[in-house]
């Protein structure tokens, strides 16, 4: 079983916080591509146009392509040129998509894991999104609303991940309309949502151990962890306490954010206002930050951590 | 007859639809209040500062006063520390700074020349030490100077201004949160020194804060401070909290052991982590 009873390191990398398998390539940003079996070509055998170059390579040729055509975009409020730039960091960096001030965790948790695994696939979709207000994930078409391809989110969500994210969420809402970033209720993304969104866009295997309203045990947490350590792209359902030392004591009675796991579960033990406690750390991707340490800082009791804990979303392409 | 029976039906599907859809929608906002699915923070990134790495030559050093004084957007830093040098020494001090501000040193009270220049590449025990950067952290700076120390006991002053960063928690989709600032200290590179034994750091820190009333006391949340370590066997760092004029203070000393580094909060007394 994962983890151990040693204390876990906090604040820097150490062999409790291995990179996983199937992880290629590291860096503060970006934990590298899951994909059984990839490997990325040596640069010197790699020509950006030949069979040899890797999928990021191939992925900005894509985008060089898309900046140079002329035309107007299905997105009236943004232009080529905002789209082309954002995807160019994507492409390296996928953590570096962000939902900014919009709701869109959900859709993020998926596509980062799409530009992650296929940055490829990740450009045509939101160049076709943008050039011809339609694009595909998979089976998952997206066809998002006249309103939000006119909304522009100016410096609250950056323009290509906006494309990517709000029309992934406002095409798949059959009731409420997502137009703009402030639109918090329309972003909702329920496990059984995310799972179906999996299951389209092409992956295998998926399994849903998550629930809205009642916080979930240790047993699901190392089944998360397992899922992680076999290779799987694995969305916890969160509350956002767990986040901040300010507020990861507090307990809560529903879930309110998707993140993905990017780094193994580590238990430990300490000694919390004179009693034993078991801990436990991680990483996560979200708001931007690809491997954002859970805790902050400082310790995070196991207890706290379940108390706002509803699950995850494993997949596996 | 039959066409108005079946458009009554229809419409009675279409009602139908309508109310599920309904009941739909208010079930999902009785399951998510405001908070759904929730936006970013706002974050103001910041980056650490750290303690002197040891240098080439062979010092010992015997404790380290460490004190912030925090004012709305940065802290001025002072940090002195004891040194014994077996003989005269010439040495060359360097540290991490958050930002390429103004930095005096001073050793035994001669001002020194500071040069500060980017810190990149970080060096190979840099690298070992410091936490993974954040998205958007400011680029980290490498002050040095060079300082003449006598024979025996020396001090060692390095005056310096690291801004706060910080994150907004208690937020919704819609509500603003409140903010929460935050500083960092990287203390491992004082494991490099040779450190007398019993050696001891001090660390101050003082918060631009009137004293609270008796009313803010009990029912509102004045502003505190409040350290945590990079040591998991002891995440708090423990210390003595007091208003003195216009400033709280915590005040603590950590050693022989002390962690890697410390992070400090600087908040709203409810928003303080406690471990």
């Amino acid at each position: 079983m994962a983890g151990s009873n040693l204390p876990g390191p906090r604040g820097t990398d150490s062999p409790h916080d291995p990179v996983p398998e199937g992880l290629l390539g590291r860096s503060f940003a970006y934990p590298g591509p899951i994909r059984r079996g990839a490997r990325v070509a040596p640069e010197d055998d790699a020509g950006p146009e030949g069979r040899s170059a890797t999928p990021q390579q191939r992925a900005e040729k894509l985008v060089d392509r898309f900046a140079a055509r002329v035309g107007a975009g299905s997105f009236t409020a943004i232009s080529r040129k905002r789209v082309a730039d954002g995807l160019r960091v994507r492409i390296w960096a996928p953590s570096a998509i962000d939902q900014g001030t919009s709701s869109l965790c959900g859709p993020a948790s998926l596509l980062f894991d799409v530009a992650t695994r296929d940055p490829e696939a990740y450009v045509r979709y939101v160049t076709s999104l943008w050039e011809t207000g339609q694009g595909r994930i998979g089976r998952i078409d997206v066809r998002p609303g006249t309103d939000l391809k006119a909304f522009d989110p100016g410096r609250n969500v950056e323009a290509s991940d906006w494309i990517a994210l709000a029309s992934l969420r406002d095409s798949e809402n059959w009731f409420f309309d997502y137009q703009e970033d402030s639109d918090a209720l329309a972003g909702i993304t329920l496990p059984g949502e995310l799972e179906g969104w999996f299951k389209k866009a092409g992956y295998t295997e998926v399994v849903n151990d998550a629930r809205a309203i009642v916080d979930k045990d240790e047993a699901c947490l190392r089944r998360a962890d397992d899922y992680f350590r076999n290779g799987f792209r694995v969305c916890l359902f969160i509350h956002s306490n767990m986040l901040s030392p300010s507020t990861q004591g507090n307990g809560s009675a529903t879930a309110d954010h998707w993140v993905v796991q990017t780094g193994r579960v580590t238990f430990g033990a300490t000694m919390i206002e004179g009693k034993p406690a078991t801990t436990v750390s991680l990483r996560i991707f979200t708001w931007g930050e690809g491997r954002r340490a859970v805790p902050q800082a400082g310790v995070l009791p196991l207890d706290a951590f379940l108390d706002n804990f509803y699950g995850f979303v494993a997949a596996r392409y | 007859m039959q066409d108005n029976v079946e458009v009554t039906v229809r419409r009675a599907d279409v009602g139908l639809a309508r109310r599920r859809g309904l009941a739909g929608a208010l079930a999902l906002l009785v399951a998510f209040p405001a908070a759904a699915n929730l936006r970013a923070p706002r974050r103001v990134p910041e980056s650490p500062s750290s303690a002197l790495a040891a240098p080439a030559t062979r010092l010992v050093v015997e404790r380290e006063r460490l004190t912030f004084l925090c004012g709305a957007e940065a802290c001025d830093v002072l940090a002195e520390y004891d040194v014994t040098a077996v003989g005269a020494e010439h040495v060359r001090l360097e540290m991490i700074l958050p930002a390429p501000g103004d930095v005096t040193a001073r050793t035994n009270g001669s001002p020194e020349t500071v040069s500060i220049v980017p810190a990149e590449p970080l060096r190979e025990e840099e690298l070992r030490g410091l936490p993974e950067p954040g998205p958007g952290e400011p680029p980290l700076h490498r002050a040095a100077f060079d300082g003449v120390l006598r024979p025996g006991p020396n001090t060692i002053a390095v005056r310096y201004r690291q801004p706060l960063g910080g994150e907004e928690v208690g937020h919704s989709g819609r509500r603003a949160g409140r903010f929460v600032q935050r500083f960092r200290y990287e203390l491992w590179p004082l494991r490099e020194w040779t450190r007398k034994e019993g050696f001891r750091l001090r660390l101050a820190i003082g918060v631009e804060r009137p004293a609270p009333s008796l009313w803010q006391r009990w029912f509102g949340h004045p502003r505190s401070v409040s350290c945590l370590t990079s040591d998991p066997a002891a995440p708090a760092v423990e210390g003595r909290l007091e208003q003195r004029g216009a400033h709280l203070w915590l005040e603590a000393e950590l050693g022989p052991s002390f962690p890697d580094r410390i992070t400090c909060y600087v908040g709203d007394d409810d928003l303080m982590p406690r471990y």
